[in-house]
């Protein structure tokens, strides 16, 4: 991989390209992160590893067997506190890296210290070993329990999701997949963009497999496959290994040692195909950062169309819920999960009530005696009713799911309102279809030849007959039209409720498609930004409100006219809201083909200036 | 339980919407043709055999949307419905139910099927998308807007019967043969809403000759080719064609008022008021009008009788 490669320099620009976004958007350290990631992996060619797991699953002690040496504290306590990257070097040492990249050595026993989070401290614990079993190019990235809420949210574990190129799961074997388990893993490949044409690995490590008996083993095995299969399609890589044992005895010939040994072999193979994977990598990388702002686009377009009041409300609630530690990703998937639940729920009842209605409604005009000319006209209305309800149950739908928003991240975007508006396009081209039968040809022949026989013998008959089918034919007629008529009423009776459920619950799907589609996005946006959510919410909002606050003021009657007739004054400059709105909507557009460009990984990248 | 629901009021905006369309189109569509397909579809001797077909229509349409149409989903599909709703408030067509080809059944259907009943209740446009969307715009909307003026004109019953009787085998040779008339004389006014759209001939050509390569076995006999190619130049200097352009070049050519209100909203430079600029300035000049710009229909183009007439001549209809 070289600076002249073209799928690389691509790659480069688009990255610059991105965080210039970043940075216009106010959000600079987000910018910088993008700029970090894409030369670490295309410059350094360094693959980030993480391994995660709840506490005590012996992560520490599973990178320790993997290193063959004990470089990282572990113990019976939960030990490790605080994310410590491990690297290939020349000879062992242990850092403190403050964020502008000096490094300060650290002796093993303040080092253990911070490592277990015993001490606060500014920057990164790096820890370097010439050891043979970790290849140059990969980094391994110990972090604390997903569990240990304090010390994982207070530091950086989820917000690095997005930034690690393979993960290690850690899981007991003496209690494998909780819930809590299946969802953080859930989050992790959501962070990560999924594992299909992203670059992105994911590897179990089962620990303490010598805990369990062999006999079990096949049974716990199928178990984790089973689970998985709803959240990871495909196959999982599982290693069984025993980290304690390998640890103590690593030239023992035990399953748990061996599997250690071929974790450490996929590694070095991970670290082998590096220069394929890692463009791929920053490629699905990237991506993942225009979603996260495209989100905050749609945020910050929201919040410059708010009024002064309901912003600076805004963004007090986000700077309380930030202060109060209220944007964990715990307590947001609750209120998500809860207010998803409801807002289907009421979707539904409010379909089922307007269905019985327009079936009473349907059927009550079926029995219009003028039916034969209401009948053409009618599955049209119906479809139009139908559709009025559609229209109304949207914005009603477009409400609730901004106020889930707002219960979440306490404020929102314009995202409920573009899914629903893709949505009611689509409703409004497919329709309703309520057929109304029309009478069968029977009847309606038999009209027609009762009056062509009528008229025949009128014309070629004698008086008497011309007379008596003169006095019978529009009898006869008017007795099949009311027939006819008749049947198309019960034709109608019987195809109505089947077609209206039909309808509606096709309308349910699509209504409850686009809550899901809604809540996923919400939940990507949120597993996406965590760590920084709240300030970038917060800057998004503050950028709205300095803007606003050089507005013209609107104007008020009669306190600005002198005289009544005079013009208000019309301020010279033009309004900076509606200039950064239009921005937001031309960087709206770049993102949107950035996301373009990135799927189609051949085409070089036009200059940015372009 | 009492109802809030008044049905009775969107029956009225229907039959009020109907009779829009009817007005919307006679100013383009071709006079005998309206009138033919106005008997078939409303007259009781036409509906007594068009109804025998239509019986069988709702079930065909739930067996076709089983695997050979699929309804549009996701934000894909989302630039043909917004060009179709630009072309339907262009011809004030009622926008029908879109349905697009899935990739199994593409090689049966062409790239844009309208059909229905008689009574428009219930039209689907019948797209392929993907091959749509390789098309050239103009082309595209040509096609697009052919589709729209068949439903408008009614013809979406002819083809449903064409459809329904070949898929069901119920003398589809009869009734290739008893609509032959009708299905002759359909294709001239959807061709002509088609160049409304397409907005220049040269595309709207290549269009028709690519809409008329290899039919499947189903379809109406249309008119001939060069006949439709004829009918569409005489109808490419109609003072209809040159109003359609000559707006859509107005259009272009001048800001729409919302752009207008913004720039005077967001004027960079304070506007003059018109009391202080009177001692100094001359009053300004009014912007030139649409004939004046050359926004004009020219004075030679052919009032639409005349179109009718002549093809009505050249076919022997009459």
């Amino acid at each position: 991989m070289t600076a002249e490669d073209p799928q690389t320099s691509g790659l480069h620009d688009r990255a610059r390209e991105l965080a210039d976004i970043a940075t216009q958007l106010g959000l600079p350290g987000l910018g910088e992160h993008i700029l970090a990631d894409t030369s670490r992996r295309l410059d350094r060619a360094q693959l980030r590893v993480l391994v995660l797991g709840e506490i005590k699953q012996g992560k520490s002690t599973l990178i320790n067997a993997l290193l063959g040496e004990a470089l990282l504290p572990s113990g019976v306590t939960p030990t490790t506190g605080a994310v410590v990257q491990i690297v290939h070097g020349e000879q062992l040492g242990r850092f403190l890296v403050a964020p502008d990249g000096a490094r300060t050595l650290l002796e093993p026993e303040p080092f253990a210290k911070l490592a277990r989070g015993k001490q606060d401290y500014v920057g990164t614990l790096l820890v370097t070993t010439p050891s043979e079993h970790l290849p140059a190019g990969v980094e391994l990235v110990d972090t604390p329990g997903i569990n240990d809420l304090e010390r994982f949210r207070s530091l950086i574990s989820r917000g690095e999701l997005p930034r690690g190129d393979a993960i290690v799961l850690v899981l007991d074997a003496t209690q494998v997949l909780k819930l809590t388990e299946v969802a953080f893993l859930r989050d992790a490949l959501t962070a990560v963009g999924g594992t299909e044409g992203t670059g992105a690995t994911l590897l179990l490590a089962l620990n303490r497999i010598d805990l369990v008996p062999e006999a079990e083993r096949g049974t716990l095995l199928d178990h984790i496959h089973r689970e998985l299969s709803a959240v990871l399609p495909g196959a999982v890589e599982v290693f069984t290994t025993d980290a304690r044992g390998a640890s103590k005895a690593p030239a023992s010939d035990t399953l748990g040692v061996r599997e250690v040994q071929r974790l450490r072999d996929r590694l070095r193979a991970l670290a082998s195909q590096s220069p394929t994977v890692l463009p791929t990598r920053t490629r699905a990388s990237l991506q993942r950062s225009v979603d996260l702002l495209l989100h905050h686009t749609a945020v910050e377009a929201r919040a410059l169309r708010l009024e002064s009041a309901a912003l600076q409300s805004e963004l007090k609630e986000v700077r309380e819920a930030l202060v109060q530690r209220r944007l964990d990703l715990d307590t947001i998937e609750s209120t998500i999960a809860a207010g998803r639940a409801q807002i289907a729920q009421t979707c539904h009842d409010n379909l089922g009530n307007f269905r019985n209605e327009l079936q009473t409604t349907v059927l009550a005009q079926l029995e219009r005696s003028d039916l034969r000319q209401t009948a053409d006209l009618l599955p049209g209305a119906i479809q139009d009713a139908l559709l009025h309800f559609t229209y109304h149950e949207a914005e009603r739908l477009r409400l609730a799911l901004e106020q889930l928003t707002r219960d979440a991240i306490h404020t929102c975007g314009e995202q409920a309102q573009r899914r629903l508006a893709e949505t009611m396009l689509n409703l409004g081209f497919r329709g309703p279809v309520v057929q109304l039968q029309p009478p069968s040809v029977g009847v309606e022949a038999g009209t027609l030849a009762v009056g062509v026989v009528g008229t025949a013998v009128m014309y070629f008959g004698n008086i008497v007959a011309g007379l008596l089918i003169t006095v019978v034919a529009p009898l006869a007629t008017m007795f099949l039209r009311e027939r006819s008529i008749r049947s198309l009423r019960e034709a109608a009776r019987q195809s109505v409720p089947h077609a209206l459920g039909q309808s509606f619950s096709e309308l349910e799907a699509t209504l409850l498609r686009a809550i899901d589609s809604h809540v996923a996005g919400l939940r990507e946006y949120i597993v996406l930004a965590h760590n920084q959510l709240g300030t970038h919410l917060q800057a998004l909002l503050e950028r709205a409100a300095a803007l606003g606050a050089l507005s013209t003021p609107l104007a008020v009657p009669g306190e600005l006219s002198a005289k009544p007739g005079d013009l208000p004054p019309k301020s010279a400059a033009p309004d900076p809201r509606h200039i950064a709105l239009t921005e937001l909507r031309g960087l709206e557009q770049r993102l949107e083909q950035l996301r373009l460009e990135l799927v189609a990984p051949a085409s070089p990248s036009p200059s940015p200036s372009a | 339980m009492t109802s809030n629901l008044d049905l009775g009021r969107f029956v009225q905006r229907r039959q009020f919407r109907s009779f829009e369309q009817d007005l919307a189109r006679v100013t383009y569509a071709y006079g005998v043709d309206v009138r033919r397909f106005r008997w078939l579809n409303q007259s009781m001797t036409a509906q007594t055999f068009m109804r025998a077909l239509e019986l069988r229509w709702s079930a065909v349409a739930e067996e076709l949307m089983r695997g050979e149409l699929q309804v549009p989903e996701g934000a894909g599909t989302l630039s043909f419905l917004q060009e179709i709703v630009r072309i339907a408030e262009l011809l004030r067509v009622t926008l029908p139910a879109v349905r697009l080809v899935t990739p199994a059944a593409r090689d049966r259907w062409p790239l844009v099927t309208p059909l229905g009943n008689a009574r428009n209740s219930d039209d689907w446009l019948v797209l392929d998308a993907t091959r749509l969307a390789t098309l050239p715009p103009p082309q595209r909307a040509f096609l697009l807007a052919q589709g729209l003026g068949h439903i408008q004109c009614g013809h979406a019953g002819l083809f449903m019967a064409h459809y329904v009787s070949h898929r069901e085998h119920r003398g589809h040779a009869a009734v290739r043969l008893a609509l032959r008339a009708f299905s002759r004389l359909a294709a001239f006014s959807a061709d002509r809403a088609g160049l409304l759209a397409a907005g220049e001939y040269a595309p709207a050509a290549e269009a028709l000759v690519r809409d008329s390569e290899l039919p499947p076995p189903w379809y109406p006999p249309l008119a001939e080719l060069g006949e439709r190619q004829r009918a569409l130049a005489e109808f490419d200097h109609s003072r209809v064609v040159a109003r359609v352009r000559s707006s859509r070049r107005f259009v272009q050519d001048h800001p729409s008022v919302h752009e207008l209100v913004d720039q005077l909203m967001h004027a960079s430079e304070p506007i003059a008021l018109p009391e202080a600029d009177a001692k100094t300035t001359a009053p300004p000049e009014p912007p030139p009008s649409p004939i004046a710009a050359g926004y004009e229909v020219p004075a030679d183009a052919w009032p639409l009788a005349r179109c009718d007439q002549r093809l009505t001549v050249r076919l022997g209809v009459l």
